[in-house]
């Protein structure tokens, strides 16, 4: 396809399936306290819970498929982005323990958006690198299956009446805490800054008296301004963190290797942060976004920063970019066509036609046997 | 540290219920999952209530068309639909607009090949309207099937994205579009540069195309088909891969079949308007009992009336 644009933005509810996101939030919830990304405590989790029943019941085979459809679609929610490291590895369990316990034959696949894709394979870069080996094989699992839909959009479009969709919510406990300051405040962001500033003050020179440093009167910003903004994104990611009481178990024994490396992970405070104060003086500006990644778990540090450079960036392409106007739109642009129809219908009436009057019985109940066609 | 072999030798057996739980018909007893509990209720008063489940065979045939071709492939490999190839999603509405229908609209559901002609698609679009026979036939009914709409007028188009994608496979063919882009240009509509191209040299791939969007198709002149892309994936080894089945059909509203008024059983084939010997107007008849009613044994006329072949909306059920 040339190109494929998106229109309509998230069709459908969050899900219909009534409990299924209740039961899987308290899955998640309860693999989030057990502060682990291992298998083996998740399969723990799902057998305590007999989560594979959750698609027993009789139930006809095309209502099977669609509830299979929409509990996979529930779940692959918290497999993306803004979910935390540590939930995302819990959807994945989730996802394959759905996927190859379910009834359907052939079994009903996980949908990835084109524009997911790039996220999720870097999601797998990391599984491997930090070592989470258990997590890479279960992926690598799901590919193999061909357990995935490569699709241009998210979710399926369909079409019912608007008072049904409702916009997602999201499971507040379960984002990455640091989210939105960082979305904002990327390393790039911070770089830029600090170069604008550093061209500010050099242009200041120029126009002063004294070349080596700029004329007070030409003092109108502080000039530790950058490194007061690192500060106060620091401190709120700190209160954030605090707040949510997230992974701050200091006895996680996965995460003990590294741990210098890793200060800039915000979960001791005092001289870690002073440590990343040096460090933006050095420009180097790995900090924020690494922290936001919750990577405690993580045994081994990535060497390098830019892979978490980005991840502030994929944020900012907003799940909000929904054009629901149009779609909105569109709907009322297909009713006047409708309606232009049936205006054309009772003026246009061809010679040669017969004058036939809408049946009244509602056509959609009764279902004609399939027949053979009578011809002749 | 995480031992490696735990996963690798059992990570589904590790998530397998024991034995004595494993008919899926079955819910268990004192399940903690909320799922469970509420579908056990409502299954319970469906039980309850209703002796005859009806929408049971509805669901069984739209299951069936659902994954009739699901895995399918092809005897020649030469149509073995490769790897990367794109699979689109259409609902191609009905033009039959009833009141009833003002919040549901019937559609169809096709599954199209991005490597395929739109006139593949074209060629597969079944609507009453290429059946409909033109012309009051009361005097010479055996003459009234030998020309249907569909060979009479061949031309039709879709239009996507600012283009009038006409057939032109047949000398006959008209550029229906021609009208709709000169009453565009002439008077300023503001509807922008509007083309026409020939659909026969295009493939979906070819295209750019939005999700969601309504296009159209049209053709009989003003036979209008809301038609909306509602997804586009690559195609999966599951997937029916006999490229000779595409466009594939997997949904289509049942629409009610008008019944012989004298019968009562067999689909109507012939409508009636000013007929005396019919008890209402119009009425339909099945074309054994309407030659019963109207005609005597040598084929003359009896009685005063107006009769139309009549194609009905069901024909494709
Ligand atoms: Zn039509
Ligand atoms: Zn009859």
């Amino acid at each position: 396809m040339r190109g494929v644009r998106r229109e309509g933005g998230r069709g459908g509810g969050m899900c219909s399936v009534p409990g299924l996101q209740a039961d899987c939030e308290a899955l998640l919830g309860a693999f989030q306290e057990a502060d682990t990304v291992r298998f083996e405590r998740f399969a723990e989790l799902w057998r305590e819970r007999r989560f594979h029943a959750i698609f027993y019941g009789r139930i006809r085979a095309l209502e099977r498929n669609k509830f299979t459809k929409k509990t996979l679609e529930l779940v692959q929610q918290y497999f993306l982005p803004p979910y935390a490291f540590q939930i995302r590895v819990g959807a994945l369990y989730l996802l394959y323990g759905l996927y190859s316990t379910q009834l359907c034959q052939p079994k009903q696949k996980i949908r990835i958006a084109l524009k997911d894709w790039p996220e999720v394979q870097r999601f797998q870069q990391d599984l491997i690198e930090s070592q989470h080996y258990d997590a890479a094989y279960i992926f690598r699992k799901l590919r193999v299956a061909r357990a995935f839909h490569f699709t241009a959009m998210p979710k399926l479009l369909n079409y019912r009446t608007k008072k049904k969709i409702q916009e997602n919510e999201f499971k507040e406990e379960f984002k990455d805490p640091s989210n939105r300051v960082n979305s904002l405040i990327t390393n790039d962001v911070l770089e830029e800054l600090m170069n604008i500033h550093d061209h500010y003050q050099k242009m200041k020179c120029v126009i002063s008296a004294d070349k080596s440093q700029p004329d007070k009167a030409l003092s109108l910003i502080k000039d530790e301004f950058v490194v007061n903004l690192k500060d106060i994104t620091l401190e709120h990611q700190e209160w954030q963190q605090k707040r949510m009481k997230l992974f701050l178990n200091a006895k996680d024994a996965d995460e003990i290797p590294n741990r210098e490396e890793e200060g800039t992970s915000l979960a001791s405070e005092g001289s870690e942060r002073a440590n990343a104060l040096a460090k933006i003086k050095y420009r180097s500006y790995s900090a924020v976004a690494e922290a936001s990644k919750s990577r405690r778990h993580r045994q081994v540090k990535l060497e390098s920063s830019d892979s978490g450079s980005d991840y502030g960036k994929s944020q900012s392409r907003s799940r909000k970019n929904s054009k629901r106007p149009q779609a909105a739109r569109n709907r009322g642009s297909a009713e006047i066509q409708g309606e232009m129809r049936t205006m054309k219908e009772t003026l246009t009436r061809h010679v040669g036609m017969p004058v036939i009057t809408e049946e009244e019985t509602s056509d959609e109940e009764e279902v004609p046997l399939p027949k053979r066609k009578k011809r002749r | 540290m995480f031992n490696g072999c735990s996963v690798h030798c059992s990570s589904v057996d590790m998530l397998l219920p024991p034995d004595e739980e494993k008919d899926p018909e079955v819910i268990p007893e004192d399940s903690s999952l909320l799922t469970l509990r509420i579908r056990k209720k409502a299954l319970e008063r469906r039980e309850e209530t209703i002796i005859v489940d009806r929408a049971c065979r509805q669901e069984t045939l739209a299951y069936e068309m659902e994954s009739h071709a699901i895995g399918k492939r092809p005897d020649n490999p030469v149509d073995l639909v490769e790897e990367g190839e794109l699979l689109l999603t259409l609902n191609i509405f009905y033009p039959v607009i009833f009141q009833k229908h003002k919040d549901h609209k019937p559609y169809q559901t096709v599954l199209v090949l991005g490597s395929q002609k739109l006139t593949e698609l074209r060629d597969s679009i079944s609507c009453v309207s290429d059946l409909q026979i033109g012309g009051e036939f009361s005097n010479q009914p055996d003459q009234a099937p030998e020309h249907i709409s569909k060979d009479l007028y061949k031309s039709a188009f879709f239009y996507f994205e600012g283009i009038f994608y006409n057939d032109k496979r047949y000398p006959e063919c008209r550029d229906l579009s021609r009208t709709i882009i000169e009453w565009s240009e002439s008077h300023d509509r503001g509807y922008g540069n509007l083309q026409s191209a020939k659909m026969e040299d295009y493939t979906f791939n070819d295209l750019s195309l939005r999700i969601g969007f309504p296009y159209l198709f049209c053709h009989q002149g003003n036979c209008e088909h809301i038609i909306i892309i509602t997804d586009i994936r690559l195609i999966h080894h599951d997937d029916c891969l006999d490229r000779n089945l595409y466009p594939l059909l997997i949904k289509k509203h049942w629409l009610c079949t008008r019944k012989c008024f004298v019968c009562k059983m067999y689909t109507a084939r012939w409508v009636t308007n000013k007929d005396s010997l019919a008890p209402e107007d119009p009425c339909f008849f099945c074309d054994v009992c309407f030659r019963m009613l109207h005609y005597d044994a040598e084929g003359n006329k009896l009685g005063e009336f107006l009769a139309y072949p009549y194609v009905d909306p069901g024909i494709f059920n």
